[in-house]
């Protein structure tokens, strides 16, 4: 169980900390601060950290430190989670990037936060819909009052994700399928790792209690139903707590009543038939003498020519030691950035089934000990929108209700770079 | 004097300037004038001053919001660490509210401070006690937690009642917290605790309706009896497949807490160990990493468990590792660094328990460029044990990649990871020679941590590879110059004395070291220097003679390392002793060559791994430490399996045990065919992964535990017909997904249909139709049950070859919903057995 939670700021003072246990003490704190935000190596060193006999898990948001003390062997996992879904409910209750003055002001909502989500170390309701139900000290207020009866039963309901009663006059569900490539070129042009993580985000306003019924172009259902098309192989899954999984291990259907409002529905990985977005041809050269290097790199976008690549960045890495860079290219704009040890070419629309090029000449400044140059991969980031480059698409969602109410729907694809890298 | 800052009585929450006070008691920074004491006491009095001011005016406030402000504020300087305990009686006064908020900021500050005030803290004991008694539940349970928590021995009396109270609430808010109550209780006071007798209380508790109040249970339980042999709540068999029945009821948090009984639970049987397994496949998919890691731990269990001998064992937790594999690689692919770590470390512990289960996913384990340095480290530490004949080149030219990292760290341990892999052996012939070919290439580049890591590798892989040698000796005189890094010198010199027979000028390139061996500062390298000069003395005496006298002369001398100075007297004597150069070199040379297939100690520690297993998913498996050497003794906790009778023959057990399907007395054999994964064909059920199919055998959770209702009777009613249309429409009516997939072992395949027919007739399950087709023979069969009316319709097939096996396919229609379709089914298949069998 944990026994104590904190939350410091970057000096590594205590902005508010509740304490579960008497075992744990401010002292602890201050070790904490003395032998991980002092040292500065929070991202280096692991964040699990042992001080004597007492154990801190760490994460961070913004430059605000979230940790947990303990003494007992916990699960860490369900630690982070914790302190994941304690960040989660503060977001909603403070804004997506709340910061030091936010939590000052509202200190007595976190201590209300702490104390409800967790009693003598163990996790309780950690729910942020419900939770917001009953506790609105901060800026939240209440949509509609909702009898307190009904409410307590949402407190330890069956299903805690969703209030009965909910009205909306239009009902609609936003689907938004997210993708990110991964991609990993070695230098001579082998693939090292190739994958697409994806996650499938729904905004539901959605009326009384409805049931859903949510299909992906699967390969495995779409074979099942002895259609032609084809499918896409999805490698793995993960869902929702409000996905029913034995129905899904049945018949991978996803059956589901959704949350209201905004909730990540699924996540996927998919191996095999990745579309990638862009290919690269890079050819770095560098001469005798180490005085300059030259570059040419080669860009295909491999999408439809319906489509466009939107906030395109490339960055070329170069040797510290560059002095000047010469630049020739045809999209966007490109410059040498010496903060980022690269040339940074930037274009804010990139049409598909176009081809753009590059060619930059480096050079260095003279250096009395010659050190080699550690060649980091060229890197990448885009979004593509309307594209998935997995293939997946959102075959049906179904919404059940009572009510028989018509609902709109709509869809909304983006591939984005996660971390596309070329070794050169 | 004040320093409360303007606008206290405005509508406005309370700004504090960025730090102010925060630390006041600590003292200023260096280089600030001192200010004397009584400053700072002084203009703390003035703001605690203020505050019992506006204390004061509260009863007489009308405006909530403005009541509201002032006992926040006096919160906010709790927080900031000023003593605000003074204001305690102020406080007391302000707790007959009816505006929640401002109740639980009271509460908040009484149960911080009542410690120091404990005869005051008494005194609202009272108001406490009604508000348990309150209509809002929400102040109800408000109230009995901040009773609880005062955390002070003279208030047992007062807490007991109104916690005894609670646990009978109608509401389930309260009666969480109530149980959460008990343990403030436990920790208070032990002997009232013990009194009340709460543990049984705890216990019936576990059957309650509402899932967060059985999760607390649990978590309390599990806590109040760590101390007894049992090391936590006491698991029988009724009350773990009460739990599993009600698995998916559960939160996310609570999940993992019913998750943790499980590795606890020995299965009565080894089909039970398979069902448990089947009902907690769906968690894998949840998006909790906690859930999934803690399912993992229950499958390993439960495979330990399960399995006969310690080869089923092996070979049962490598196909529950390869099932839990994509799981935990969609958590790493898509979770925050954290959670990576975390997950990344217990991968690593299973990989070492199963080597070979994630080597085909072994580029999940590249680094990424912006990945936080602590995850590069552990991956790289991962690759080298996944490396096979396959993809041995691949992780080495990768690992090659990293280097030249800029971070010194990383690129230290990619050459050590290199090293592993030639070192393990297991990346196929002619890996090794390549991979020293890399490091002999390493030990030319220019950056001294590599060719220093480079070294250190190569001493590693000729002990354990002495055919490396030639590779190894080519440019070792050359690099002997450039390496300045302590160990890379050590282990270059070690290098040469090994590789002296095929290194001409090994006692040359040594002779200016001994020249020079006053400055010398490293005693390893020392002790290397004179271990090597040793070992050339025997390969080439005339060489060496004078250099090795030379060497000793010094080394006798030198008083900066008692170890070294004592090893070349050591010497000195034996070679004046003139005694035979094998007892001379055996101190040094003795444990070089005969490694062989032997691992390095270092590297077996098969002891410690089990140790590690036992405690998967805690502390210990991130700091690879069994938990003995970290947590102190009044939290550890005793890991017990249980139980270990199994009380199977008690029968009219409340919670139904004696009604499960799989006990033993009511089917002499486990009759579904477990143990042959081959002979279940799974029809349109089952999940779509191979799991079921192959670890289990038994295809859908066929037989599933006992339901936690009463036993239901069952019997067949006789004398049922129905027509053909009516079968096929009722057939259709319910989906396929609904049906219930079986298998019944027959003594003997029949010889024809009518031998079945007539045998099930005498148990009323009535024919329909039935046919023999070349391979099988085909049955359309119905029933129906005397009591609720169900109508059972079952279409079974006996294959003619192998194994005398009947798949029989279920599906129920009935009027009543399907509250115990399940349960009813599984009798059906009893009856079935009963007349085939």
């Amino acid at each position: 169980m944990i026994s104590m939670i904190m939350i410091l700021n970057q000096k590594g003072d205590v902005m508010i900390s509740r304490q579960y246990r008497d075992d744990v003490s401010r002292a602890e704190a201050d070790a904490f601060r003395l032998q991980v935000i002092a040292t500065k190596n929070t991202g280096t060193e692991s964040p699990v950290k042992r001080i004597e006999n007492c154990s801190f898990l760490y994460t961070r948001h913004l430059n605000m430190f979230f940790v947990a003390v303990t003494r007992s062997n916990v699960n860490p996992a369900l630690v982070f989670e914790y302190l994941y879904q304690f960040i989660r409910i503060l977001k909603g209750y403070l804004g997506d990037d709340f910061d030091e003055n936010a939590m000052r002001n509202n200190m007595t909502l976190i201590y209300e936060l702490f104390d409800e989500t967790m009693d003598f170390g163990y996790p309780q309701n950690c729910a942020v819909d419900v939770l917001k139900l009953y506790i609105n000290l901060g800026d939240v207020k209440p949509k509609d009052e909702p009898a307190p009866s009904q409410l307590t039963s949402q407190i330890t309901g069956a299903i805690d994700w969703r209030r009965e009663g909910i009205r909306h006059k239009r009902n609609e569900v936003y689907i938004d399928v997210w993708e990110s490539v991964n991609l990993l070129l070695s230098s001579t042009g082998v693939v090292l790792r190739n994958e697409v993580t994806g996650a499938v985000q729904m905004n539901t306003k959605l009326t009384g209690m409805p049931e859903c019924k949510f299909g992906l172009n699967d390969k495995l259902v779409i074979e099942k139903e002895g259609q032609r098309k084809p499918g896409v192989e999805i490698d793995n899954c993960t869902f929702h707590r409000c996905v029913r999984l034995g129905k899904f291990d049945a018949d991978r259907t996803i059956t589901f009543i959704p949350p209201d409002g905004e909730f990540e529905l699924m996540r996927y990985r998919v191996n095999d038939n990745i579309n990638l977005p862009f290919r690269f041809i890079p050819a770095v050269q560098e001469e005798q003498g180490n005085t300059k290097v030259t570059i040419n790199l080669k860009i295909i976008a491999n999408f439809s020519d319906q489509l466009f690549a939107t906030n395109v960045v490339i960055k070329i890495p170069v040797p510290k030691n560059t002095s000047k860079a010469k630049i020739k290219h045809n999209f966007g704009r490109a410059k040498y950035e010496p903060e980022q040890q690269a040339i940074v070419w930037r274009g804010k629309r990139f049409p598909g089934k176009s081809e753009c090029h590059i060619q930059a000449d480096v050079d260095l400044m003279p250096t009395t000990r010659p050190k080699p140059w550690s060649r980091p991969p060229i890197s990448a980031e885009f979004q593509v929108p309307m594209f998935t480059s997995s293939g997946v698409h959102v075959r049906f969602l179904r919404v059940y209700d009572k009510s028989g109410y018509h609902t709109n729907r709509w869809v909304r694809y983006i591939t984005k770079a996660g971390s596309y890298q070329i070794r050169i | 004097m004040s320093v409360v800052p303007a606008g206290v009585h405005t509508a406005q929450p309370v700004q504090f300037p960025p730090h102010a006070n925060v630390n006041v008691s600590v003292g200023g920074p260096p280089g600030v004038a001192p200010v004397p004491d009584s400053y700072f006491t002084e203009s703390k009095k003035g703001e605690v001053n203020e505050l019992r001011n506006l204390l004061r005016n509260f009863a007489t406030e009308r405006d909530p919001k403005r009541k509201r402000d002032i006992i926040k504020k006096v919160i906010a300087y709790m927080t900031l660490g000023i003593d605000v305990s003074r204001l305690f009686t102020e406080m007391m006064l302000a707790i007959e509210t009816r505006d929640l908020v401002i109740k639980k900021m009271v509460y908040l500050y009484l149960c911080n401070y009542a410690y120091s005030h404990p005869e005051l803290a008494q005194m609202c004991t009272n108001t406490l006690q009604k508000d348990c008694g309150n209509d809002d539940p929400m102040v109800r349970g408000l109230a009995l937690r901040s009773l609880c928590s005062l955390n002070l021995p003279q208030m047992v009396e007062y807490i007991s009642e109104p916690l005894r109270k609670a646990l009978s609430d109608h509401h389930a808010y309260v009666r969480k917290t109530g149980v959460m109550g008990i343990l403030k209780l436990y920790h208070l006071d032990k002997e009232s605790f013990e009194q009340c007798g709460f543990v049984d209380i705890l216990y019936d508790m576990l059957r309650d309706v509402d899932s967060s109040v059985v999760a607390n249970a649990i978590m309390v339980l599990n806590e109040v009896m760590s101390k007894t042999e049992n090391g936590g709540m006491a698991i029988n068999r009724a009350i773990m497949l009460h739990l599993l029945n009600r698995i998916h009821e559960f939160s996310e948090f609570d999940l993992v807490q019913v998750l943790e009984l499980v590795p606890r639970y020995i299965p009565a049987n080894a089909d039970e160990g398979f069902q448990i397994m089947n009902l907690l496949d769906p968690v894998l998919r949840t998006s909790s990493c906690a859930a999934v890691l803690a399912t993992v731990r229950a499958f390993l269990s439960m495979a330990d468990q399960i399995a006969g001998s310690t080869e089923d064992c092996t070979e049962m937790k490598q196909q529950v590792v390869s099932r839990i594999k994509a799981p935990l690689i969609t958590l790493v692919a898509s979770g925050s660094s954290e959670v990576q770590y975390v997950l990344l470390k217990q991968i690593e512990s299973l990989v070492e328990l199963c080597p070979g289960s994630f080597d085909d996913e072994f580029r999940q384990f590249y680094i990424r460029y912006h990945e936080p340095t602590h995850v590069k480290f552990l991956k790289i530490e991962i690759l080298p044990l996944l490396a096979n004949l396959d993809n041995a080149p691949d992780i080495v030219n990768e690992l090659g990649e990293m280097v030249f990292d800029q971070n010194t760290r990383i690129s230290r341990l990619a050459v050590r990871s290199m090293a592993k892999i030639a070192c393990r052996g297991n990346g196929g012939p002619g890996c090794a020679e390549s991979i020293a070919q890399r490091m002999v290439e390493l030990l030319d580049s220019n950056v001294e941590h590599v060719q220093s890591e480079a070294a250190t590798a190569l001493t590693l892989m000729l002990r354990k590879h002495a055919d490396l040698k030639p590779v190894a000796s080519m440019s070792l005189v050359r690099t002997l110059k450039y390496v300045q890094e302590p160990i890379g010198k050590a282990s270059i010199i070690y290098l040469l004395g090994e590789c002296g027979d095929l290194i001409h000028e090994a006692p040359y390139a040594l002779e200016k070291l001994i020249d020079n061996y006053d400055t010398i500062k490293d005693v390893a390298v020392k002790h290397q220097l004179l271990n090597a000069c040793l070992k050339l003395f025997f390969l080439r005496p005339p060489e060496m003679q004078r250099m090795l006298g030379r060497l000793l002369h010094k080394a006798t001398d030198d008083v900066s390392s008692q170890d070294l100075h004592d090893r070349a007297l050591l010497y000195y004597r034996l070679l004046r002793s003139g005694a035979d150069p094998k007892t001379i070199l055996a101190p040094i040379v003795q444990t070089n060559h005969n490694l062989g297939e032997r691992v390095f100690t270092e590297d077996d520690d098969a002891q410690l791994r089990a140790e590690l297993m036992e405690e998967f998913n805690t502390l210990a498996t991130i700091y690879g430490k069994a938990s003995v050497n970290f947590i102190r003794p009044e939290f550890q906790v005793v890991y017990k399996k249980m139980p270990a009778e199994h009380p199977l023959h008690e029968g009219g057990d409340t919670f139904g045990a004696g009604h499960v399907p799989v006990a033993p007395q009511s089917m002499p054999q486990p009759v579904v065919a477990s143990r042959e994964p081959a002979v279940a064909p799974v029809p349109e059920t089952s999940a779509p992964d191979g799991f079921v199919a192959d670890l289990l055998g038994f295809g859908a959770p066929s037989v599933p535990p006992v339901q936690a209702s009463p036993p239901t009777a069952f019997s067949l009613a006789s004398g049922v017909t129905m027509t053909g249309d009516e079968y096929q429409s009722k057939w259709a009516g319910i989906s396929d997904a609904d049906a219930i997939v079986s298998a019944v072992s027959l003594s003997s395949v029949p010889a024809t249909t009518g031998e079945v027919e007539s045998k099930l007739a005498g148990y009323s399950v009535v024919t329909m139709a039935s046919g023999e087709l070349p391979t099988e023979f085909k049955f359309f069969l119905y029933a129906k049950e005397a009591i609720t009316g169900n109508m059972f319709l079952i279409q079974s097939n006996i294959g003619k070859a192998g194994e005398a096996l009947m798949i029989i396919t279920v599906k129920v229609s009935s009027e009543a919903g399907s509250a115990n379709q399940q349960q009813q089914v599984d009798h059906l298949i009893q009856e079935i057995q009963k007349a085939l069998g």
